[in-house]
């Protein structure tokens, strides 16, 4: 089964996207992510002003048969939380890229995202995931 | 043959989110599984059991020789009727854990998928060869379907040329669904009132087409393998692997009543009179968290922050909004309204120690 991703995102080997918008990311969990997730429960994000580093336990996802850590696709101060997602988790599943991002970030370093994905990367990755 | 269900291409058209399940490819889940699970509770679920092994043994001597094997006590039963109940090795642990159906001429075992290839062995060695027992592997030339939920005996009555609402639960009857010869059982691993049909793989595809249309009818649906752990969780039911395994015995996982000791052999019996007669060191429980984390197979139990067992089977259960775990811990532990707690990601958070089933489904009062 296919799904969305977005070619201007940058990506995690575990399933969260980074969306860059002038030194300001946007983290979020793929539509594949979401896909196996089937249905959220609870979700646990970083307060604001936590540092978060890259690679680095951030939260988690609880779903009903399964728990997956959220890692931080980059390192930075958490400027926004998307508390709409925590209180109505459903959001995330029916509209990852849109209304069910997870947290904002003040990108501290640029030179990181070489080590993300790129949508056609994460494409195979998944794709290798599946089999 | 290939372990394939008969619906696997009725199940990927269906858009099911389909998993490797020991070699089967079964559905996961076709839609939300709390959807699915809600469902079965309140209107009718219809579960794809292809995967389920299915062995019947025939020969004159076949009830004295499952008799040697099963705890349950296969002599005194009558035919029609069904038995739970486990095959131990010599130490009382579960080598699976399986119904028996008897029938005029032979008697159907009903096994775990993951345990089809440990249990033909396990039956063989012990067959012994001046006997007049055969034993034949029927997993895939009969598949199994189960009809589930307060709305499932309004659809098998309404499908077979026989109403099966005279059934007692753990009874079968053999009549036809759609002119084709089914086995029906009233059991099932939901904790509802419901049903087990076992077919010839050939009219499968046909049978479930007919049993969906009826089901839908009531707002029933089709569920997948993750729905069907979560309704086994919450009616507190054992899954091998779990809570019970080779190295675990009915005794310690609470469920000696399926051990018929007063037969005078069987394998494991004096290992598992023994354990009955000392304090065994541990005892399966249900954990009711008290905050809304969620206990996960493997997550550390502790008592004052030491452990002291481990959760076996886990999740939030969407029918009571709660989250729930089994596990093994000490039996001076395992006390109803014992306060425990589960380790989660390097944190403790307390549980009570609850009766199972976690969930019970309201019996229709007698009109």
């Amino acid at each position: 089964m296919s799904h969305e991703i977005p070619e201007d995102l940058f990506y995690t080997e575990s399933h969260e996207y980074l969306q860059v918008d002038d030194g300001t990311g946007t983290i979020g969990l793929t539509a594949y992510a979401c896909s196996e997730l089937n249905e959220i429960i609870y979700l646990e994000l970083p307060e604001e002003a936590a540092e978060l580093r890259q690679g680095e336990p951030m939260g988690s996802v609880e779903a009903v048969k399964a728990v997956f850590d959220l890692n931080s696709p980059c390192s930075g101060e958490v400027i926004e939380v998307n508390n709409q997602a925590v209180e109505n988790p459903q959001i995330v599943i029916d509209d990852p890229y849109g209304e069910g991002w997870l947290v904002k970030v003040k990108i501290d370093d640029p030179d990181e995202l070489d080590a993300l994905m790129t949508s056609d990367d994460y494409e195979v990755h998944c794709a290798k995931e599946a089999h | 043959m290939e372990r394939e269900s008969p619906l696997l291409s009725w199940h990927r058209g269906a858009g099911a989110k389909m998993v490797d399940f020991h070699g089967w490819q079964m559905p996961l889940s076709y839609g939300r599984i709390s959807e699915e699970i809600a469902a079965t509770r309140g209107r009718v679920g219809l579960f794809d059991l292809s995967h389920m092994g299915r062995i019947q043994i025939r020969g004159a001597d076949r009830v004295a020789y499952l008799d040697r094997l099963f705890t349950g006590h296969v002599a005194e039963m009558q035919e029609g009727q069904v038995k739970y109940g486990f095959l131990c090795n010599e130490s009382g642990g579960v080598i699976d854990d399986i119904t028996v159906y008897c029938q005029e001429d032979y008697l159907l075992l009903v096994v775990n998928a993951a345990n089809l290839d440990a249990v033909l062995p396990w039956l063989e060695r012990h067959r012994d060869p001046a006997e007049s027992v055969r034993i034949e592997d029927k997993t895939i030339g009969l598949s199994m379907f189960a009809v589930q939920g307060p709305e499932a005996i309004g659809i098998m009555d309404q499908l077979s040329s026989q109403r099966v609402s005279d059934l007692k639960y753990y009874t079968f009857t053999l009549t036809r669904v759609l002119g084709n010869l089914c086995l029906i059982s009233r059991t099932g691993y939901t904790g509802e009132d419901g049903f087990e049909i076992y077919l010839g793989r050939t009219n499968a595809e046909a049978i479930w087409a007919a049993l969906l249309r009826a089901a839908e009818h009531v707002g029933g649906v089709p569920v997948g393998l993750a729905a069907r752990d979560t309704l086994r969780l919450e009616a507190g039911f054992p899954l091998h692997g779990q809570e019970l395994s080779p190295k675990i015995s009915p005794i310690e996982a609470g469920l000696e009543k399926f051990v018929a000791f007063e037969k005078r052999q069987f394998i494991g019996r004096s290992r598992l009179l023994d354990s009955t007669n000392s304090d065994i060191s541990v005892r399966l429980v249900g954990l009711e968290m008290i905050g809304q984390a969620i206990p996960r197979t493997g997550y550390p139990i502790c008592h004052h922050g030491v452990e002291c067992g481990r959760v076996t089977s886990g999740g939030f259960s969407p029918t009571l909004g709660k989250a729930i775990g089994m596990g093994f811990v000490e039996q001076m532990l395992s006390n109803v309204g014992q306060v425990l707690e589960v380790r989660i990601r390097g944190k403790q958070h307390p549980a009570n120690v609850v009766r199972r089933p976690f969930y019970k489904r309201k019996k229709k009062s007698a009109s």
